[in-house]
């Protein structure tokens, strides 16, 4: 049975980007989009909005992407969802670092809006075949 | 395709804050660079300094500013390594540097953005005569959101806060942001609406700046406590985009609008301009009748209270001197007398007093009858 993505919780600090971004994944791709400025946020959010997705900035002030990650999967209410993190800076082996914390993968900024809703739902299913 | 063409708006709308942003932040980096090539920086001046960093290296080159993104990058290394206290004596060395480097490329990309607003197509026209400056307070981002595009599209840069803290510190700011109104919600977790408003009206350095409540229909009670604590007006969500737009000109115009207060009694100045300042007005002082006078023809407010008895030029000097003269002549005034002084309230009546109130007055009464008398004079022009 073939589930389709809807529900995306977004984490990102930076409100411009988050803008773009928020708008892109609602109007080009009709996703249901939390967005969340912090981790702390993302954590407060996690169990009300019940994401199937989780779509999260790495340099982030306070508490980073992967500490997040860490954070709530320690959470009684984790379930496990797809993680896709977002960054401005990509070398190969951060990218396998991140892999190797259980994301799904990554998308270097600036993201190319015309693609993104493509790109997270590739990532979607490619971790609904596992 | 009807999506995308909002994506292309939408976009290029962030952009131009994104711009505006920059060009806000200019003098405030300029200055830093200058004071950390000289010497020491305060704590806080540096994590200001970091946000700001951070922020640009996270979207400079989404917005298409390669370069300047490459060197908020570097320089954001170098600040971390400055926090961590893992700061080599090279990268010391480099910063005051960098910094530099970076205002630079700042300066370079502000100008790029306001030569580019003039040429945009993508972007609907703006009618900004004067461009507003507004914090917007909400922990809803929905809300914000909806605030935000509408007003965005009006000319206006926003800036949003939230939660209560964030919007006191950053309303603080006044040498950074020029701002023209607060929008706040009065429901937020931690500090409400209502703490932020006080906090806001009893610093000097904010109470000037007009205040809308934002606040669900079912809390009626919270309206009053609003204007009793000095917001100037409120909106009810959920409101309409006609509503919003209108409140929001009209709360930032009153601040433009001036009110002439001459009384001898210094107490009496000083409880009138308070009260005036929180409803989001420009108080206007004159201590005697000569400086009524002097300040009517050179301020023009948009009108005057002015109390009958004061020491050589009296009220009703000045209310002569404001009839026959044609720039002032259609100012309105309000008389303030002494109890027991029926015929001060005739003669000044007789001689052009739009309206009278007798001390000792009730203050709310009083604004009241000026609000009436403004929005009267507002309508017939």
């Amino acid at each position: 049975m073939k589930q389709e993505l809807k529900k995306i919780l977004y984490v990102e600090d930076d409100e411009d980007i988050a803008e773009i971004a928020t708008i892109t994944l609602q109007e080009l791709g009709g996703f249901d989009v939390c967005h969340c400025f912090s981790g702390c946020e993302a954590i407060n959010k996690f169990a009300q909005f019940k994401p199937q997705l989780i779509l999260m900035d790495i340099m982030m002030p306070e508490m980073d992407g992967p500490t997040t990650l860490l954070e709530l999967k320690k959470q009684p209410c984790w379930q496990d969802v797809p993680v896709v993190f977002m960054t401005a800076r990509v070398q190969t082996h951060e990218q396998k670092a991140y892999l190797d914390l259980g994301a799904e993968g990554v998308i270097a900024k600036p993201f190319d809006p015309a693609t993104l809703c493509t790109t997270i739902n590739q990532m979607w299913e490619q971790s609904r075949a596992k | 395709m009807q999506s995308s063409q909002f994506l292309q708006v939408g976009f290029a709308r962030v952009k131009a804050r994104f711009e505006q942003k920059l060009a806000l932040w200019l003098p405030d980096l300029t200055s830093l660079a200058s004071r950390l090539r000289d010497g020491q920086v305060p704590s806080d001046d540096m994590k200001d300094l970091c946000a700001r960093v951070h922020k640009i290296a996270g979207s400079a080159k989404t917005f298409g500013y390669p370069e300047l993104n490459h060197c908020a990058a570097e320089l954001e290394l170098l600040l971390l390594a400055r926090q961590g206290q893992k700061q080599s004596r090279v990268e010391q060395a480099k910063l005051a540097p960098a910094l530099a480097e970076f205002v630079s490329h700042i300066e370079a990309a502000a100008k790029t953005g306001s030569t580019m607003h003039s040429e945009t197509t993508t972007a609907p026209a703006q009618k900004n005569a004067s461009q507003y400056t507004i914090l917007v307070a909400d922990d809803d981002e929905h809300i914000a959101d909806v605030l935000e595009f509408s007003l965005v599209g009006e000319g206006c840069a926003i800036v949003r806060a939230a939660d209560g803290d964030a919007a006191l510190e950053l309303a603080n700011k006044t040498t950074v942001y020029q701002w023209d109104l607060i929008v706040l919600d009065v429901n937020m977790p931690g500090k409400n609406g209502f703490s932020v408003l006080k906090a806001l009206k009893s610093n000097s350095n904010t109470a000037h700046i007009p205040v809308i409540m934002l606040t669900r229909r079912d809390e009626d009670e919270n309206v009053i406590l609003g204007i009793t604590e000095g917001a100037v007006d409120y909106i009810i969500k959920p409101f309409t985009m006609d509503d919003l737009t209108l409140r929001i000109s009209s709360a930032i115009n009153r601040h433009k609008v001036q009110v002439l207060i001459a009384d001898d009694d210094e107490l009496i100045r000083e409880v009138l301009a308070q009260k005036f300042q929180r409803l989001g007005y420009r108080p206007v002082l004159a201590a005697n009748g000569h400086e009524a006078w002097q300040k009517l023809q050179q301020e023009r407010p948009a009108l005057a209270i002015v109390d009958i008895m004061m020491p050589g030029m009296d009220g009703f000097a000045v209310l002569h001197q404001a009839r026959h003269n044609s720039a002032t002549a259609e100012i309105p005034i309000i008389i303030l007398t002494a109890k027991g002084q029926q015929q001060n309230i005739l003669q000044g009546l007789e001689m052009g007093a739009h309206d009278y109130i007798v001390k000792p007055f009730d203050l709310d009464e009083l604004s009241a009858r000026v609000s009436g008398i403004l929005r009267r004079s507002r309508a017939k022009t």
